[in-house]
């Protein structure tokens, strides 16, 4: 690789992919190292991490995530940070930095880890996935995503939004790169007391399906529209060609999981962010007088359209009188789709589904509403998210304006090799239409 | 009419942990400020907490002593609010399954015994300090005491009295000071109380308006409050004037109650799960092995030293009041000392000491071996007890070897009796009139002789023998 090259092109990013380029971790990078970039809300040591968000424009932790140090440990070398929306909450549009433009056509959106991946300026990105959107934007953004199950890699050093099911995942050009990256950062840490004390990680598998029963999700191919619809039917008949036995099922429990993962989001985000009070670290306003106009006026000044909204949510849902009718029952709901899912996967090994309606949002649509979950996107990834499965996700098929459609397959929880040899047979199997 | 006060207690008792709740900061919040914080404790994103097992284990012994029972599954719930000292701007607590629950801690006063209902006790962290530069005008925030773990003992309302309150405070941290759950120094808010008091009609089974007077941290401070807060209500019943159901705080310098800000009164806690934490499961075995590791209660010990010692039930108490000095006491009584003598020492001599050297009870330090060595040479009439104080007070303030201080500074019992029949002899040469008077048989003259004798030998003579060889001299 031609470093100077390679570091030319990165400064000409007219993406907005990285808010942070470290062009001497490049150049000083050995021959046998991977650069990769990581998520802006993994925290690394003296560097400012911001999370997309301008309340924490100055923030330079002393300290590091679990999952960065694993990486540096296991021959990875950070060459920036991606960016996300502000606190990961919803799209880039969100962050403080700027949208990140998809790389294929800037009239659209994708992530930063995304964009920065497809570019070719590092050869993974290390990202947090949260609600399954992180996951989607990477398919959507062409490129190949693994989430494995929950607490399987340490959320030691997230700047956390979504604490009951995010999951740090990877992100590559192709699902095995993904997968090796997820490899080295997995493990048991006791810093997290939520990391599982074995978690099951050979993520090595081979592209081999046959005999896998795979389902395809009627609720999520029925709210797709009709080319991302055919694009998922292609693939569980490619899957079928390779040996695999493809089934059909409906959610019954699992359908009401956006609205449980929304009110969950809501409440957790508003907790999550309630430290960044300006008192300590961060944003403070110029301009206060006593403690409340501190508070008041910092956060107002400081913390974006969506985030604020999400937290009014969440003051809302966790308000005396609404926590039973909305809090608890989220949990509840929470419950069933994991019990329904559990039933799921004793007739099925895997579950196949688009990761979206459609192809890459708009850059001019994706403003319309300040609430992330009013993107018919949610739904796909919430039963997912909220059950803590491993998913696996890539591009396939191609919309009429060229930008790639996605796949998710996911699995019991433990079960992480299952997604991964289907898209691995997938990224193997003879395509129609373009490949991405 | 006459009228009744209901009161219901809310202890909080920092734990005598190590490290702190979910991070593994020291627990010392004397130490500098902000000496003890790390990037979890000071509010950072990214920081995940982990239980400390020795906060359950302390919540457990808790429980223990206050006869509750032990949940077996324990979760973590966030209480949100904002306010500097709380740096995440929210405090970890148990809301929806507290560790320890339906228990009771029996009290008396001097109306007889009376059973006082706990309702439950969960563990929580407690918030840092504000300190506030007045000429300056601002405020600073010391984080050593954030995540500084805390239980919440909740008594059921089953108070009557303040003397009752008094008494269930004193039984409270006697019980956990025992079983090693906390220092419960109030005045260095290691314990404090919030008192929830209302007032009804004797006969009455409603109960009043109820008001919260919050963090009370010393036994006077209480009972005036108590005392101001029933007058209030009984004078607003009376006068048929509302009384508001309201959170109050104590003014200890005009002795007086006052309404917190409406703010205080209105806040929604937002609780919720901690999904950061999954729950605690305490198993049988684990109880029984805090069990195991209790050490004698205070109750039976003082039914111990009463029964087995023959030492009245008032020093019995007093000993047993502070687990330092049952301990000093047990250690000697081990070692061979008698144990109503030992007794008497420490609660007369020790407890002298420390007061001059403004130590508590429970701070004073005595090697129970020096002061069995003691109180054998006391014993065995090797040593006066003029001079035993002065050797005990050396081993209080020096450590010094009982011994050694007394060889070295002539305390022996001055037994040759050839050099105090020498010192009689001129004693009695240079007295001839206290001699004819003795002679005379006034006895009281004696007396005066056997006086300038002490005095000669400092009071290291045995007045045994020196009476006794005054009498033979003054009979040759
Ligand atoms: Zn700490």
């Amino acid at each position: 690789m031609d470093k100077e090259k390679q570091l030319q092109r990165i400064s000409a990013d007219r993406c907005n992919s990285l808010v942070q380029f470290y062009p001497a971790a490049l150049q000083e990078m050995p021959a046998d190292a991977v650069a990769i970039v990581v998520d802006d809300n993994l925290i690394q040591r003296d560097t400012v991490c911001a999370a997309g968000s301008h309340m924490l424009y100055s923030f330079r932790p002393p300290f590091q995530a679990e999952a960065i140090t694993r990486a540096q440990a296991a021959g990875y070398t950070v060459i920036g940070r991606a960016n996300i929306g502000e606190f990961n909450m919803a799209g880039s549009e969100t962050s403080w930095f700027g949208p990140t433009l998809h790389p294929q056509d800037t009239a659209h959106l994708t992530s930063g880890a995304a964009a920065a991946v497809a570019q070719g300026f590092a050869e993974a990105a290390l990202i947090v996935d949260a609600g399954g959107a992180n996951l989607r934007q990477a398919a959507l953004g062409g490129c190949s995503a693994f989430r494995p199950t929950y607490g399987s890699v340490s959320r030691f050093g997230i700047i956390a939004f979504l604490s009951s099911s995010e999951q740090i995942g990877g992100v590559a050009r192709d699902i095995d790169t993904a997968a090796a990256l997820v490899q080295a950062v997995a493990g048991h840490d006791e810093k997290d007391a939520t990391s599982l004390p074995k978690p099951q990680y050979d993520y090595a598998a081979a592209a081999d399906v046959a005999g896998l029963r795979i389902a395809l999700v009627e609720d999520l191919l029925a709210a797709a529209g009709a080319p991302a619809r055919a694009a998922t039917e292609q693939a569980a008949e490619a899957l079928a060609a390779a040996g695999a036995q493809i089934s059909r099922i409906r959610l019954r429990q699992a359908a009401l999981a956006p609205q449980a993962l929304a009110v969950m989001a809501a409440a957790e985000g508003c907790n999550n962010i309630s430290r960044f009070d300006g008192v300590k670290y961060g944003y403070r306003t110029a301009n206060y007088r006593n403690i409340e106009e501190l508070y008041c006026r910092s956060r107002g000044e400081a913390i974006g359209e969506t985030a604020k909204c999400l937290a009014m949510l969440g003051s809302l849902v966790l308000a005396k009188d609404n926590y039973e009718p909305y809090y608890r029952k989220a949990l509840q709901v929470r419950y069933l789709v994991k019990q329904e899912l559990d039933q799921i996967f004793t007739s099925c090994d895997l579950l196949l589904a688009p990761v979206a309606p459609a192809e890459a949002p708009l850059a001019a649509d994706a403003a319309a509403s300040p609430f992330p979950f009013c993107d018919p996107a949610h739904a796909f990834g919430a039963a997912a998210t909220l059950a803590g499965l491993p998913v696996a996700v890539l591009p396939y098929g191609t919309a009429e304006n060229g930008l790639p459609f996605g796949l998710q397959l996911f699995a019991d929880s433990g079960h992480d090799s299952l997604p991964l040899r289907a898209a691995k047979a997938l990224q193997a199997a003879p395509r129609k239409g373009g490949a991405c | 009419m006459a009228y009744e006060v209901v009161i219901g207690l809310e202890v909080h008792v920092e734990l005598a942990t190590e490290s702190k709740i979910f991070c593994s900061c020291a627990n010392n919040s004397a130490a500098a400020a902000n000496e003890n914080v790390c990037p979890a404790c000071a509010g950072m994103p990214g920081l995940l907490p982990v239980t400390n097992r020795a906060v359950v284990e302390k919540a457990i012994a808790a429980g223990l002593v206050t006869n509750c029972h032990i949940n077996r599954v324990n979760t973590f719930d966030k209480k949100n609010y904002y306010y500097p000292d709380l740096s995440n701007s929210y405090q970890i607590t148990q809301l929806y399954a507290p560790i320890c629950t339906d228990g009771y801690v029996e009290i008396e006063t001097e109306a007889g015994s009376k059973r006082i209902g706990i309702k439950q006790i969960h563990m929580e962290e407690d918030a840092g300090k504000l300190l506030h530069d007045d000429l300056a005008g601002i405020s600073m925030v010391d984080y050593n005491r954030c995540s500084v773990p805390l239980v919440e003992i909740v008594s059921k309302p089953d108070f009557r009295s303040a003397a009752e309150v008094i008494a269930y405070l004193e039984k409270l941290r006697a019980l956990l000071r025992y079983a090693g759950v906390g220092h419960c120094r109030m005045e260095a808010g290691l314990m404090r109380a919030d008192i929830n008091l209302s007032v009804r009609e004797k006969g009455d089974e409603k109960l009043g308006v109820r008001t919260e007077i919050k963090n009370m941290n010393s036994f006077a401070a209480i009972q005036k409050a108590i005392a101001y807060e029933t007058e209030r209500h009984i004078d607003a019943i009376e006068w048929d004037e509302p009384l508001v159901q309201e959170t109050r705080g104590w003014d200890a310098v005009k002795n007086e109650s006052f309404a917190m800000r409406e703010k205080e009164n209105a806040t929604d806690y937002l609780y919720f799960p901690d999904p950061d934490l999954p729950p605690v499961i305490i198993d049988e075995e684990w109880i029984e092995r805090v069990r195991a590791a209790l050490p004698e209660m205070p109750d039976a010990k003082q039914a111990r030293y009463q029964a087995d010692f023959q030492i009245k039930r008032k020093e019995a108490a007093q000993l047993v009041a502070s687990p330092n000095l049952a301990a000093i006491f047990d250690a000697a009584v081990a070692q061979g000392a008698e144990p109503r003598e030992a007794a008497n020492w420490l609660l007369t001599e020790a407890l002298a000491c420390a007061k001059k050297a403004g130590q508590s009870a429970d701070e004073l330090q005595l090697d129970p071996q020096k002061l069995v060595v003691l109180l054998a040479e006391l014993k065995e009439g090797r040593l006066t007890r003029p001079n035993a104080k002065l050797v005990f007070a050396a081993i209080f303030e020096e450590d010094a070897e009982p011994l050694a201080y007394i060889r070295a500074h002539g305390l022996d019992q001055v037994a040759d009796d050839s050099a105090v029949r020498e010192l009689l002899t001129q004693i009695i040469a240079a007295n001839p009139k206290s001699v004819a008077d003795f002679r005379a048989g006034k006895t009281k003259a004696l007396d005066f002789l056997f006086g300038q004798a002490m005095r000669e030998l400092k009071g290291s003579g045995d007045p045994k023998l020196i009476r006794q060889l005054l009498n033979e001299l003054l009979a040759q």
